[in-house]
C-alpha cells in the first residue's frame, strides 16, 4: 500500500468517525439562550414540532400563541418551525413517515390531504374532549370536513370585503356626483360599482391608466368568487355537482371581460405591472393607484404597516341588483395533526388549547375575526382594542346567511387551476376584427358584447367537461380501491 | 486469488459506490417509474394497477398538450440561437485580443449564478415599467422612431390603410449599397464632389440631433423641407453629387450648385404637393433615380482609375456604411410597421412575462411574449456552451487556417470550410445536451411565470411537478415523465442519425 493510501484511507475512516459519534440535532435539544424560562420543566416534557406558513408580523403572532400555550402547562414544549411551502413539505414529510406533530394548512388542502389520508381524523378527541359544532361559526368546521369526517379545526379566518379610498372619493366627489354617484358612501350594487370605477380612474395623455378606480385582476386573489356576487355557485351543495357553466357565472364572466373591453387588456396588464409587492408600500391600494380593491380581514394591518394615515373604508362587496347580500367568500387557515406523527396525543391537546384559548390571542394580533363563538364577556375583551377598526364588518360578513365557501369537492385544486385558467383566457382574449367591421357605436358594442359571451359559453363549457371527467375518473378509482379493500 | 481475479476485484471496488449510487438513484426509481406510469398512485396509498389509462388520458389532456407544445416551441427557438450564440461567442473569446481572459470569465460567470437568483434578477429586466430591459427599447424605439420617421409616416403606417413608398425605399437601400461599395473599393478613386455634400449632409445630420429639426430648416436648407423627409433628402442629394462629380475645372461649380439645386428641388416639390397640386412624393421621385445615379458614378469612377487612400476616404467608407446601415434599419422598420403594426407598437414596451399573445402576432404557433422572455433569459447561460466550444477551437490546426489562406480563403470561407467541420462533434454534442437541457427546463418558468399567462409557459417539466406534488397523482405523473423520456430519445437519435452526415470527426 502506497503512502497515498494511507492518507486516503485515513481521510474516509475520520469522516465516517466523525458523522457516527457526532450529536445529531435534535428538537428537544435545549437552547439557553431561548429557553431559560423552561429550564426546569425541559427534560420531563414531550417536545412536538409546529410547522406553520406564516412570516413577518402573522409568524410573530403565532409563536406569541405558542410561547403562551407553552408557559401555561409543564407537560408539553411546543417547537414552532417557521415553513414556506408548508403544504407541499408536510406531504413529503408524511410520505416519508418523518412529519411534523401539527401542521398549519390553508383550508384548501384539507381535501386532498384527507383523500390521501395524510391527516389523523379529530371527531374522537373532540367527542372526547367537548368540542362540539356550536363551538364554531357556521362554516367554518365545514372546511375542515371531508365525508362527514373532521381533519383539520380552524386557526385564523378570512371574509373578504370592498376596501375604498375615501381620498380619493372626496377629491373625485364632482365627478362622481356627475356620474349619478354618492361620495359620500361606498357603492351596493355592482352596477354602481363600474359608475363608481369609471368616475374614480384618470387617464394619462396617451390613454394609458394613472389611476384605475376598481380592477377585478387586483389583486385577483378570489376570482372563484365573483359568480357568487352574481347569484351564481361552482358548485351544488346538495348534488355534488358541478356548475361552473351555469348562467349566473357566465354573466359573472361577462361583467369581468367588460373591463377587460372598456379599458384594454394590455392596459390593464402593463398597469398592474407597475405595482409594487402585496406586503409594501408601492401596493396598488396602499399607494393609491387603486381606489377600490376586493380585499380580506387581514389586509388593514399591512395598511397600517405601511400607510397608517390612509383614509380607507370597508364595506361588504356589492351585489348584483337582486341578488340578495351581504355575502363573502368565507376561508381560513387550519392546524391538524399528520399521520405517523410521534406524539399524536401531545398534538391533540395542544390543538385543543389552541381551540379554546389561542385563538383570540392570535387572530387579534394579526387582525382578524374568530371562527369560534366565546361568552360575551370574553368576546367583549377580543373586541375591546383591537386593532382591525372594521372588525365589525368582517366577523358580520363571517356570520351573513349568504355568504359561501369554496366547493367541497376532491378535485377542487383542479377545479380552482381550471377556472383561473379560464378567467386568464378570457381576459386576455382579443375580439376578433372581423366580424366587427363596419360596425360602429352602439351595434359595435352589442356585437363585442355577443362574440364575448359566445367565447365565455365556449370557455366555460370546456371546462365543465373536462372537470365532470376527472371527477368521475376520481370516483372512479375511489371505488376501484374500496373493491379492492374489500376483497 | 490471481493476478487477473485481483484486479477485477480492485476495479470493481472502486467503481462500487457509483455503481450503488446508479442502482439506488437511477435505476430503481427509473423502472419503478415506468411500473408506477400504469398506476393510479396517490402517495400514502400505494400504487394501484390500471393499464394504460394515464396514457390514455395523456392524449387528451390540453394542458399537457400545451405543455409539450410550449417545450418543443422553446427547444427549437432556443435551441438554433443558443447554439449559434454560443459559437459566436466562441470565437470571439478565441480571437487575439486584448484583456481575453477577463471576456472569458465575465462570459463564463453568469452559469455560476444560481437559476432562482438568475430568474428573480430577469423578473425585475423583464418587467414593464421598471425593468432595465424596456427602459433601453424606449431609448431605441425613440431614436428608431424618429428616424423611420423622416422617411415615413409612422403612425399611418400603423394604421391599417397606410402605404409604404416601397419603389423609393428599395432605390435608397440599392443606392446606398452601391455608394458604399463605390467608396469601400480600395482602389477606386474617390468622386471629388462628394465631400462638400457629405459635410452639408452631416450638418444637416447634426442639426436634428443636436439643433432639433427647427436648425435645420431654418439654418441649413432655408425653409419648406419639414422634418419627416429632411434626412431623405440628405441621402439622395449625396447619391446626386457623387453622380455628378466632374472634371476639376467646373468642380467648385458643382460642388456648391448641387445640395443648393438639391434642396431646392425638393422644397419646390414639397411646395407642390403640399399646395395640393400633385399627389406624388418627393421622395418617391428623388429616391427612385438614386441607385441610376450611384451607378453611374461608380462607373465613372472606375474608369477614370484615380486612386486615393486619403483618411477622406476612410471616412467616406464609414460614413456610406453606417449611412446604408441606418436606411436599411428605416426600410426594415416601416416594412415591419407596415407588416405588423401591433407588434412594433408592442415593441416599443412589451409586457414580457405577462403577454400571452404571439409574437409575431400574426403567426399563431409562434412563442408568446412571456415565452420569449424565458428564452431571451436563458441565453444569459450560453457562457458555458461557448467554453465548450473554446476548448475546441483551440484544439483546431492553425496550419489548415494557413493552407486555407494561402488558397485566397477569408474569414467566412474558413469559418465555413475549416472551422465548423473540425468542430462539429462538439457541435452536436452542445445540441444533445441542449436538447435534454430545453425538456427538463423547470426552475426559471416556475419562479417567473408560475406556467402562466394561459399556460403559455408552462413546460413539461411543471407539469410533471404539478400533478406529482399539486394534485398527488404520481402515477400519472410518472406517465408523463415516460413520455418525456421517450420524446428525448428519440430526438437525441435524430440528432445522431442527422450527424452522420455534418459531422467530421478528425480521427476517422
Amino acid at each position: 500500500m502506497r503512502p497515498v493510501h494511507f492518507i486516503l484511507a485515513a481521510v474516509i475512516v475520520t469522516v465516517v468517525a466523525v458523522a457516527w459519534f457526532e450529536p445529531r440535532p435534535d428538537v428537544s435539544d435545549f437552547d439557553p439562550a431561548r429557553h431559560a424560562a423552561f429550564q426546569a420543566t425541559w427534560d420531563r416534557r414531550v417536545h412536538i414540532t409546529y410547522w406553520e406558513k406564516w412570516g413577518s408580523f402573522e409568524a410573530e403572532a403565532c409563536e406569541k400563541m405558542v410561547d403562551a400555550f407553552n408557559a401555561a402547562q409543564e407537560e408539553i414544549f411546543v417547537h414552532y418551525i417557521r415553513t414556506s411551502q408548508v403544504d407541499r413539505k408536510a406531504m413529503l414529510a408524511i410520505v416519508g413517515k418523518s412529519p411534523p406533530e401539527v401542521v398549519g394548512l390553508w383550508s384548501s388542502n384539507v381535501l386532498p390531504f384527507a383523500e390521501a389520508d395524510a391527516l389523523m381524523p379529530l371527531d374522537g378527541w373532540m367527542r372526547d374532549s367537548g368540542l362540539t359544532d356550536d363551538h364554531y361559526i357556521r362554516n367554518y368546521l365545514a372546511l375542515c370536513r371531508h365525508r362527514g369526517t373532521t381533519y383539520c379545526l380552524p386557526t385564523t379566518p378570512a371574509t373578504i370585503a370592498l376596501f375604498y379610498n375615501q381620498d380619493h372619493y372626496r377629491q373625485k366627489a364632482d365627478r362622481l356626483r356627475a356620474a349619478g354617484c354618492d361620495p359620500n358612501r361606498p357603492p351596493r350594487t355592482i352596477a354602481e360599482l363600474d359608475r363608481y370605477a369609471d368616475a374614480l380612474s384618470e387617464f394619462n395623455p396617451d390613454g394609458t391608466p394613472k389611476v384605475m378606480g376598481f380592477v377585478p385582476t387586483e389583486p385577483g386573489w378570489f376570482p372563484t368568487s365573483w359568480p357568487y356576487y352574481f347569484g351564481g355557485a361552482l358548485w351544488d351543495a346538495n348534488t355534488g355537482k358541478l356548475t361552473a357553466d351555469r348562467e349566473e357565472n357566465i354573466r359573472a364572466f361577462e361583467w369581468l371581460k367588460s373591463y377587460a373591453n372598456r379599458y384594454g387588456r394590455q392596459n390593464l396588464t402593463r398597469f398592474q405591472q407597475g405595482f409594487g409587492n402585496y406586503d409594501s408600500p408601492q401596493n396598488a391600494f396602499i399607494d393609491g393607484k387603486v381606489s377600490m380593491v376586493l380585499q380580506g380581514v387581514y389586509f388593514p394591518a399591512f395598511i397600517d404597516r405601511h400607510r397608517p394615515h390612509l383614509k380607507y373604508g370597508v364595506t361588504p362587496f356589492p351585489t348584483l341588483e337582486g341578488v340578495p347580500g351581504p355575502r363573502s367568500l368565507m376561508n381560513e387557515d387550519v392546524i391538524g395533526i399528520p399521520r405517523y406523527c410521534k406524539h399524536p396525543e401531545a398534538a391533540w391537546k395542544f390543538v385543543h388549547w389552541v381551540q379554546t384559548e389561542g385563538l383570540p390571542i392570535v387572530c387579534r394580533l394579526q387582525g382578524k375575526h374568530l371562527p369560534i363563538k366565546l361568552p360575551p364577556e370574553k368576546d367583549r375583551a377580543f373586541r375591546q382594542g383591537h386593532p382591525n377598526r372594521f372588525l365589525d364588518v368582517f366577523d358580520m360578513l363571517a356570520r351573513a346567511e349568504h355568504s359561501f365557501i369554496m366547493p367541497m369537492t376532491v378535485i377542487w385544486r383542479e377545479y380552482n387551476d381550471e377556472y383561473r385558467l379560464s378567467f386568464d383566457h378570457v381576459w386576455h382574449w382579443a375580439v376578433p376584427e372581423g366580424p366587427l367591421a363596419g360596425l360602429d357605436g352602439e351595434a359595435r358594442k352589442a356585437k363585442v358584447k355577443a362574440l364575448c359571451r359566445e367565447e365565455i359559453v365556449k370557455t366555460l363549457r370546456g371546462m365543465q367537461q373536462r372537470l365532470e371527467g376527472r371527477l368521475r375518473t376520481v370516483e372512479q378509482r375511489v371505488r376501484m380501491r374500496d373493491g379492492e379493500a374489500g376483497r | 486469488m490471481t493476478g487477473g481475479a485481483r484486479k477485477a476485484l480492485t476495479g470493481y471496488t472502486f467503481v462500487l459506490p457509483w455503481l450503488i449510487g446508479l442502482t439506488c438513484f437511477i435505476a430503481i426509481p427509473f423502472f419503478a417509474a415506468g411500473y408506477f406510469s400504469f398506476c393510479d398512485y396517490p402517495p400514502l396509498k400505494g400504487p394501484m394497477f390500471i393499464g394504460a389509462e394515464n396514457y390514455a388520458e395523456l392524449l387528451s389532456d390540453p394542458i399537457f398538450h400545451r405543455s409539450l407544445g410550449v417545450t418543443t416551441m422553446y427547444s427549437a427557438v432556443a435551441i438554433p440561437i443558443g447554439v449559434v450564440l454560443a459559437l459566436s461567442l466562441a470565437m470571439f473569446l478565441n480571437s487575439r485580443i486584448r484583456g481575453q481572459a477577463v471576456y472569458r470569465v465575465v462570459f463564463y460567470l453568469p452559469h455560476l449564478v444560481p437559476t432562482v437568483v438568475v430568474a428573480i434578477l430577469w423578473m425585475w429586466i423583464f418587467n414593464p415599467e421598471a425593468g432595465l430591459l424596456n427602459l433601453v427599447l424606449r431609448y431605441i424605439f425613440a431614436a428608431g422612431d424618429w428616424w423611420t420617421g423622416l422617411f415615413f409616416d409612422v403612425d399611418r403606417l400603423v394604421a391599417p390603410k397606410g402605404v409604404v413608398q416601397l419603389p423609393g425605399l428599395f432605390s435608397l437601400g440599392l443606392g446606398l449599397l452601391l455608394l458604399l461599395l463605390c467608396a469601400g473599393r480600395r482602389k477606386m478613386a474617390v468622386p471629388r464632389g462628394l465631400l462638400p455634400g457629405i459635410v452639408v449632409s452631416c450638418l444637416g445630420l447634426l442639426g436634428f440631433l443636436f439643433g432639433g429639426p427647427e436648425f435645420f430648416i431654418y439654418g441649413l436648407a432655408g425653409w419648406a423641407i419639414l422634418a419627416t423627409w429632411g434626412l431623405a433628402a440628405i441621402l439622395s442629394l449625396v447619391v446626386c453629387i457623387l453622380s455628378l462629380s466632374s472634371p476639376p475645372g467646373q468642380r467648385k461649380l458643382i460642388d456648391l450648385g448641387i445640395p443648393i439645386a438639391g434642396w431646392a428641388a425638393l422644397a419646390m416639390v414639397h411646395g407642390v404637393r403640399e399646395a395640393g397640386i400633385s399627389g406624388v412624393s418627393e421622395q418617391t421621385l428623388l429616391l427612385a433615380v438614386a441607385p441610376v445615379l450611384g451607378l453611374l458614378a461608380w462607373g465613372r469612377s472606375a474608369r477614370r482609375g484615380d486612386t486615393s487612400d486619403s483618411p477622406a476616404r476612410r471616412l467616406l467608407g464609414v460614413l456610406a456604411g453606417v449611412a446604408v446601415f441606418l436606411a436599411l434599419a428605416a426600410v426594415v422598420a416601416a416594412l415591419l410597421y407596415r407588416f405588423a403594426p401591433g407588434d412594433m407598437r408592442k415593441l416599443h414596451a412589451p409586457g414580457w412575462l405577462t403577454d400571452g399573445d404571439p409574437f409575431p402576432a400574426g403567426v399563431s404557433f409562434a412563442p408568446s411574449w412571456a415565452l420569449w422572455s424565458i428564452i431571451i433569459m436563458s441565453m444569459w447561460g450560453v457562457g458555458q456552451m461557448a467554453v465548450i466550444y473554446l476548448a475546441k477551437l483551440q484544439d483546431v490546426p492553425l496550419e489548415l487556417y494557413e493552407a486555407a489562406e494561402i488558397d485566397g480563403a477569408g474569414w467566412w470561407r474558413k469559418t465555413i470550410s475549416v472551422t465548423i467541420p473540425l468542430i462539429s462533434p462538439v457541435i452536436l454534442f452542445n445540441v444533445v445536451m441542449s436538447i435534454i437541457g430545453a425538456f427538463q427546463v423547470f426552475a426559471a418558468p416556475y419562479i417567473m411565470t408560475q406556467g402562466g399567462p394561459e399556460n403559455k409557459t408552462r413546460f413539461v417539466a411543471m407539469f410533471v411537478y404539478d400533478q406529482a406534488f399539486q394534485y398527488h397523482r404520481v402515477g400519472y405523473a410518472s406517465a408523463v415523465a415516460a413520455v418525456l423520456f421517450l420524446i428525448i430519445v428519440a430526438l437525441t437519435l435524430l440528432a445522431f442519425r442527422i450527424s452522420r452526415s455534418y459531422v467530421h470527426y478528425e480521427g476517422r
